[in-house]
C-alpha cells in the first residue's frame, strides 16, 4: 500500500512537470482521460491527481516566464517574469516564484488546519460584501495611471475587456471549462509575444548573481497575503486566482514585480491546496481536480486526507527542485535562439491549442482580446487594467447586477 | 515610424471593436449550453445553462414570487420565479404544480450556499405538460 502510495504520488509528479513544460495545458484538460483509469484503485489515482495537479501549477511557470506562453493558473505572470527575463534575471524571477509557492504550501495547511472549523462562517460574512473591494480594485487600477489621457485610456481598457469577459463568460460560445484560457491567453500571453516579434525582443546574456532582490519581510509578506487571498478565492464563487492577485496586488500594494510573483505563486499553490482539503472540510469540490477526486472517493476521511496533504507536499517539493533546474537550464538556451522566430513559433502553437480546446470562436476570443492587450502597450498603460475581463463580471455578479445586464444585453 | 506606431494602434483598436462586436452578436445567436442538473456545481456560478426536468416541489410566496424545485432522476436544484420575471414573462401561473415538466434557462447563483438557477427572459421558462 504505502509503496503504491509513492509509486503513484511520483508518476503524478512526473506527468504534472510534463504537463507544466507543455504551454497552454491545464491539469482540467486531461482529467477525462485520467478517470478512465479504472484499473487503478481509487486512493492511488486520488494521490496521483493531487501529486499532478500541485507539480504542473510549479513548473507551468517555466514556459509562461521564458515563453510568454502561459496556461490559465500562469496569465499574470508573463508580464512581471518576462520583465525580469529581459532584465537577464530570468532564474530569479523562476526562483520568486517557487518560493513563493513552496512557502505557501506550507504556510496554507497550517492556516486550513487551524480554521477548518470556521470558513463556513467566514464566507458567510464575506459574501455580502464583496463587491466594495472588487469595485475599489478597479478604481485603483484606472486611477493608478495618474495622467488624464492614461485615466481615460486605462477605463476603455477596462470596458473593453469587461464586456468581452462578460459575453465570453455568460455565453455558450466556447465550452465553460476553457473559457478562461482564450481570454487570458489573448490579454496576457499573445499581446506579449506579438510586441516582443514587433520590438524585435532579444534575451540578453543572463546575470550569475541569482540572488533574490527581496528583503525577507516583504516576501513573507507576499506569501501570508497570497496564502490568505489564495483560501479565500477557494470558498468565494465567480472569484478566481485572477482576480485575487489582481485585488492584493492593488489593495495589498504588491504591484512591485518581485512582490506580485512571489504573491501570485502564493494564491495558486494555496488556491489548490485549498480546493483538494475543501472536498473534506465543506464537503463541496473547489477545482476541477478536486471533482476528479470527489468522485472517486466519494466518502472521503480524516486519513485519506491526510494521504492527500502527504502526496501536495512530496510533490511540491520534487517539483520545486526540477522548476528551480529547469529554470537555471533554460535561459542559457534561449540565449543562443533566435527569440523572433521562436515567439512567433510559440504564437502558432499557442493559437492551435486554442484552436483544438476552444474551436473557431475560441480563436476569436483570443484574437480580440491580443488586440485589447496590445492597445495597452500602444497606450502606454498597464496591462493589468485588462483584468476588468473578469473583475467587471464579477463585480456585477456580487452586485446582484448581473442577471439585469445580461438579460439588458440579450444573452 | 511614428506613421507606423499611429497605424498599429489604429490596427489594434478597429481589431478590438470588430472583434467585439462579432462575438456579441456570435453570443446572441448561441442557445445556453443545456446540462444535466447533476452537472451544475460552483465552476458554473454566474454562467447560462438550460436543464430539463420536473417541478418536484412550489412555493407560492406572498409577494408574487414563486419558489420552485426542478429534479430529475438524481438530483434537483431551486429555480427562484420573481413577480417581475412572472408578470414580464407572462408566465401562466396556473400550470406551474408538481409533476410538471419545464425546460428551464438561466443565470446559475448562490443563494444562502444552495446553488440556484435565475429565468431572465420571457423563453427561459417552459412548462411541457405532466
Amino acid at each position: 500500500m504505502l509503496l503504491e502510495t509513492f509509486v503513484f504520488i511520483l508518476l503524478g509528479t512526473c506527468a504534472g512537470i510534463v504537463l507544466g513544460l507543455i504551454p497552454g495545458m491545464h491539469i482540467n484538460n486531461i482529467l477525462p482521460l485520467i478517470l478512465m483509469l479504472s484499473f487503478v484503485s481509487p486512493h492511488s489515482l486520488a494521490v496521483f491527481i493531487a501529486s499532478l495537479s500541485v507539480s504542473q501549477i510549479f513548473v507551468g511557470y517555466i514556459s509562461s516566464v521564458f515563453l510568454g506562453a502561459p496556461n490559465e493558473d500562469t496569465s499574470l505572470s508573463v508580464l512581471p517574469g518576462h520583465r525580469l527575463l529581459l532584465e537577464g534575471r530570468g532564474y530569479e524571477a523562476i526562483k520568486l516564484v517557487v518560493f513563493g509557492g513552496i512557502s505557501s504550501v506550507l504556510l496554507s495547511l497550517a492556516v486550513i488546519a487551524v480554521l477548518s472549523n470556521y470558513f463556513v462562517y467566514l464566507y458567510d460574512i464575506s459574501r455580502p460584501y464583496i463587491q466594495y473591494p472588487i469595485l475599489l480594485v478597479i478604481i485603483f487600477m484606472i486611477f493608478s495611471e495618474k495622467r488624464l489621457k492614461k485615466i481615460l485610456a486605462a477605463l476603455l481598457i477596462v470596458l473593453l475587456s469587461g464586456f468581452l469577459g462578460l459575453v465570453v463568460l455568460s455565453s455558450s460560445l466556447v465550452s465553460q471549462q476553457n473559457s478562461m484560457f482564450p481570454l487570458l491567453s489573448g490579454f496576457f500571453g499573445l499581446s506579449t509575444l506579438a510586441i516582443s516579434i514587433r520590438e524585435k525582443s532579444r534575451i540578453p546574456k543572463q546575470e550569475e548573481d541569482d540572488r533574490m532582490h527581496m528583503s525577507t519581510f516583504s516576501f513573507l509578506k507576499s506569501v501570508l497575503l497570497g496564502s490568505l487571498a489564495g483560501i479565500l478565492v477557494g470558498f468565494l464563487p465567480a472569484i478566481g486566482v485572477s482576480q485575487a492577485a489582481t485585488m492584493v496586488q492593488y489593495l495589498g500594494g504588491m504591484g512591485e514585480t518581485r512582490n506580485f510573483l512571489v504573491t501570485l505563486s502564493s494564491i495558486n499553490t494555496a488556491n489548490e491546496v485549498f480546493s483538494l482539503s475543501s472536498l473534506y472540510l465543506v464537503g463541496n469540490p473547489r477545482s476541477g481536480s478536486s471533482v476528479a477526486i470527489g468522485r472517486i472517493l466519494p466518502e472521503l476521511e480524516l486519513r485519506e486526507v491526510l494521504l492527500l496533504v502527504g502526496a501536495i507536499c512530496v510533490a511540491s517539493g520534487i517539483a520545486s527542485l526540477t522548476t528551480l533546474y529547469l529554470g537555471r537550464k533554460i535561459p542559457k538556451l534561449l540565449v543562443k535562439v533566435n527569440y523572433t522566430y521562436l515567439s512567433l513559433a510559440v504564437m502558432a502553437y499557442m493559437c492551435f491549442m486554442i484552436f483544438v480546446l476552444t474551436g473557431l470562436y475560441g480563436l476569436l476570443i483570443a484574437f480580440t482580446s491580443a488586440a485589447i492587450g496590445t492597445l495597452c502597450a500602444n497606450f502606454g498603460v498597464r496591462r493589468s487594467n485588462c483584468m476588468g475581463c473578469l473583475l467587471l463580471p464579477s463585480l456585477l455578479f456580487f452586485s446582484g447586477l448581473n442577471p439585469l445586464v445580461i438579460s439588458a444585453l440579450g444573452l | 515610424m511614428e506613421l507606423k506606431q499611429n497605424i498599429f494602434q489604429v490596427v489594434c483598436v478597429v481589431s478590438s471593436i470588430l472583434g467585439l462586436l462579432l462575438i456579441y452578436f456570435a453570443a446572441l445567436s448561441t442557445k445556453p449550453s443545456e446540462v444535466s442538473i447533476s452537472e451544475i456545481d460552483e465552476s458554473l456560478v454566474g454562467k447560462s445553462v438550460t436543464v430539463n426536468g420536473f417541478i418536484s416541489y412550489v412555493k407560492f410566496h406572498p409577494d408574487g414570487h414563486i419558489f420552485i424545485t426542478v429534479s430529475d432522476n438524481t438530483t434537483k436544484i431551486q429555480v427562484p420565479l420573481f413577480s417581475s420575471f412572472l408578470s414580464s414573462a407572462r408566465i401562466d401561473v396556473s400550470n406551474i404544480k408538481v409533476g410538471r415538466k419545464v425546460v428551464v434557462s438561466g443565470i446559475v447563483d448562490v443563494y444562502k450556499n444552495q446553488l440556484q438557477i435565475v429565468p431572465n427572459k420571457a423563453d427561459d421558462f417552459k412548462v411541457l405538460g405532466a
